[in-house]
């Protein structure tokens, strides 16, 4: 269970006022919201990249910020976490990259063949060719590849709690679903918990147990899809009517 | 920082001044009548006083208009110079937290073995064998020039064989160290802030967090701890190549042999100066990549964040290096 306790962030303007959030256990969670409403912000406070100025989180009950450097670091092997631009080590080939996500005692332990085994199977996964891919530096691959080894590289370890900033942001239709299916069958493999931060409501609505709409760095609205689509909240309607209206200019673009 | 007061909320209405209209709201709101409104306080009399000193104004009197004004601008310069200062000084201290901060997690993993070894070996490749041509090349001319230089105003007023104390002496205790750590801000430091400040802007520190691998282990460690292996190395070549390179040059131009020259080099020659030299390195192995480490850490924003941090972190390294070695005589040769 992952708990969002009181979450105060300023930058040079506040960005989080007071976000109280829980994920269920096994739960997937979408977080949308407007661009600049302080979602990556409160997805990178989950595993302490970012430290609120206020509130804490908690994974399975242990705090993320008192509970000192080891238990940061224990709640950390568990958490699998998708960077928006992937965030791939640049000196590292792509086999290197997806192995990082073993941990390194895990990569000891187990043992060469093991480890090749589990990232050729985690490229698979994420649609990629691992004798293309593997020996090829990130900066050979395009940006939807890179986003994929970024995938691979998050849930390699099978780790039980999954936290996604914008997975889907520059994949084609095609990647754009293998990458929701993906999010759908990790969560049934690994009974994972997800939170997804996104601005693809659509995908959001498709994968998520419920939806959380962040605005002006508060909570506006958490409930189901469902829910969400029903919702009378005019902000609500707001964002889903201009996600119809983005989804139609792309298909007029298309035709 | 205090948040401002909401003009409209706080600023009172100022009464008109004597034979005067009042002031309009969006003037006063501008000038921060939150605090003007009323020029009763000790403060705001102390300002207007200030600002009306050798002027013979009296708030009571006709002027009042002007004086409040005067209050008011003289107010918020001595506002912003304030918020100036503060920010400068959150920021030397943010500096020195950080950096104490980063020292302390470099002796740490240092001191508990946890520094991959694999690391250190590769960063002593790159700083120190293929920083070896430019640091010979410089160490040789500076033993040229001094040489040259030197033989230019000794010819005929003093012995030449002094010639080899100085070239000896200049290059040990000063040349070589400082332009070896010079030849490094750039080669070195300036890298080194530049990837870690791009791994920065591109997440790949946070990446390095999230995945439990702790970037100081991985990057700074390794760093800091192979200049402080190489940089000492690389002074004393760059000792042993200036001298040469002087010894020769003096050969050529004033036609002082080798012998005559190391006469002179061994008439002021302490073993000591070696040491200091050595120690010099030591420092500046040490100061390099700490510095450049830090302000990649420190780097914000995309490309044109990791411009600003290299340049910033050449112009800090330098100023480390100068102050460190002006620090040094009263330190080691005293």
């Amino acid at each position: 269970m992952v708990e969002y306790i009181d979450i105060w962030k300023a930058f040079d303007v506040p960005v989080l006022k007071g976000v109280d959030l829980t994920v269920q256990t096994g739960e997937t969670l979408a977080i949308v919201g407007p661009s600049g409403t302080g979602k990556s912000v409160l997805l990178k406070t989950t595993l302490g990249l970012i430290v609120p100025d206020r509130g804490d989180v908690r994974i399975d009950g242990k705090s993320v910020f008192f509970g000192g450097a080891r238990e940061l670091r224990s709640i950390r092997r568990q958490v699998g976490y998708v960077f928006q631009n992937a965030a791939l080590f640049d000196s590292m080939t792509v086999y290197e990259n997806v192995a990082e996500g073993l941990g390194e005692r895990e990569i000891v332990t187990l043992g060469r063949r093991e480890v090749i085994r589990r990232v050729v199977d985690a490229l698979e996964h994420v649609n990629l060719d691992p004798p293309v891919v593997m020996n090829k530096l990130p900066s050979e691959l395009s940006g939807g590849m890179r986003k994929r080894v970024g995938l691979a590289r998050a849930f390699v370890g099978r780790p039980q709690i999954l936290l996604y900033d914008e997975p889907v942001t520059g994949l084609d239709p095609v990647n754009t679903a293998l990458v929701h299916r993906l999010i759908e069958n990790l969560d049934d493999e690994l009974g994972a918990t997800s939170i997804v931060v996104t601005h693809d409501v659509e995908g959001a609505l498709a994968v998520s147990d419920r939806v959380a709409l962040l605005e002006g760095g508060k909570l506006r609205f958490v409930g189901t899809p469902d829910e969400f689509r029903a919702a009378p909240d005019p902000l609500v309607q707001a964002f889903l009517d201009r996600e119809a209206a983005a989804v139609a200019a792309e298909t007029m673009e298309i035709e | 920082m205090r948040p401002r007061p909401d003009p409209g909320q706080t600023a009172r209405p100022m009464a008109a001044p004597p034979g005067g209209t009042p002031l309009p709201r969006t003037r006063l709101e501008k000038w921060g009548m939150g605090f003007a409104c009323e020029a009763r306080t000790p403060t705001l009399r102390g300002l207007l006083a200030l600002s009306t000193r050798g002027h013979g104004l009296d708030f009571q009197g006709e002027d009042a208009h002007f004086m409040v004004r005067a209050a008011v601008a003289g107010r918020l310069v001595v506002e912003r110079v304030l918020v100036r200062l503060s920010r400068s000084a959150e920021e030397v201290v943010g500096h020195a937290a950080d950096l104490a901060t980063l020292l302390w997690r470099v002796a740490v993993v240092t001191f508990t073995g946890r520094v991959p070894l694999r690391e250190i070996a590769g960063q002593i490749y790159w700083m120190g064998i293929q920083s070896l041509p430019i640091v010979l090349i410089t160490a040789m001319l500076s033993g040229v020039v001094t040489s040259q230089q030197g033989g230019y105003q000794f010819s005929g007023s003093v012995p030449l064989y002094v010639l080899g104390s100085v070239v000896t002496e200049s290059v040990i205790l000063e040349l070589a160290p400082v332009l070896t750590a010079v030849v490094l801000i750039g080669r070195v430091g300036a890298r080194i802030t530049a990837e870690i400040g791009t791994m920065k802007v591109s997440e790949q520190i946070d990446a390095m967090n999230a995945l439990g691998r702790d970037p100081v282990q991985v990057l700074v460690a390794p760093r800091v701890l192979a200049g402080i292996i190489v940089v000492p190395l690389l002074v004393g070549i760059a000792d042993l190549v200036g001298v040469y390179a002087g010894m020769r040059s003096a050969q050529m131009t004033v036609g002082l042999g080798k012998e005559t020259f190391f006469y002179g080099a061994r008439l002021f020659w302490h073993s000591y100066d070696l040491f200091y030299s050595l120690a010099k390195g030591l420092a500046f192995g040490f100061a390099i990549p700490v510095i450049a480490t830090h302000m990649g850490f420190r780097t914000q924003g995309g490309a044109e964040g990791v411009g600003k941090a290299t340049t910033a972190s050449v112009m800090f390294m330098t100023l480390a290096v100068l102050v460190m070695d002006a620090l040094f005589p009263p330190l080691l040769l005293q």
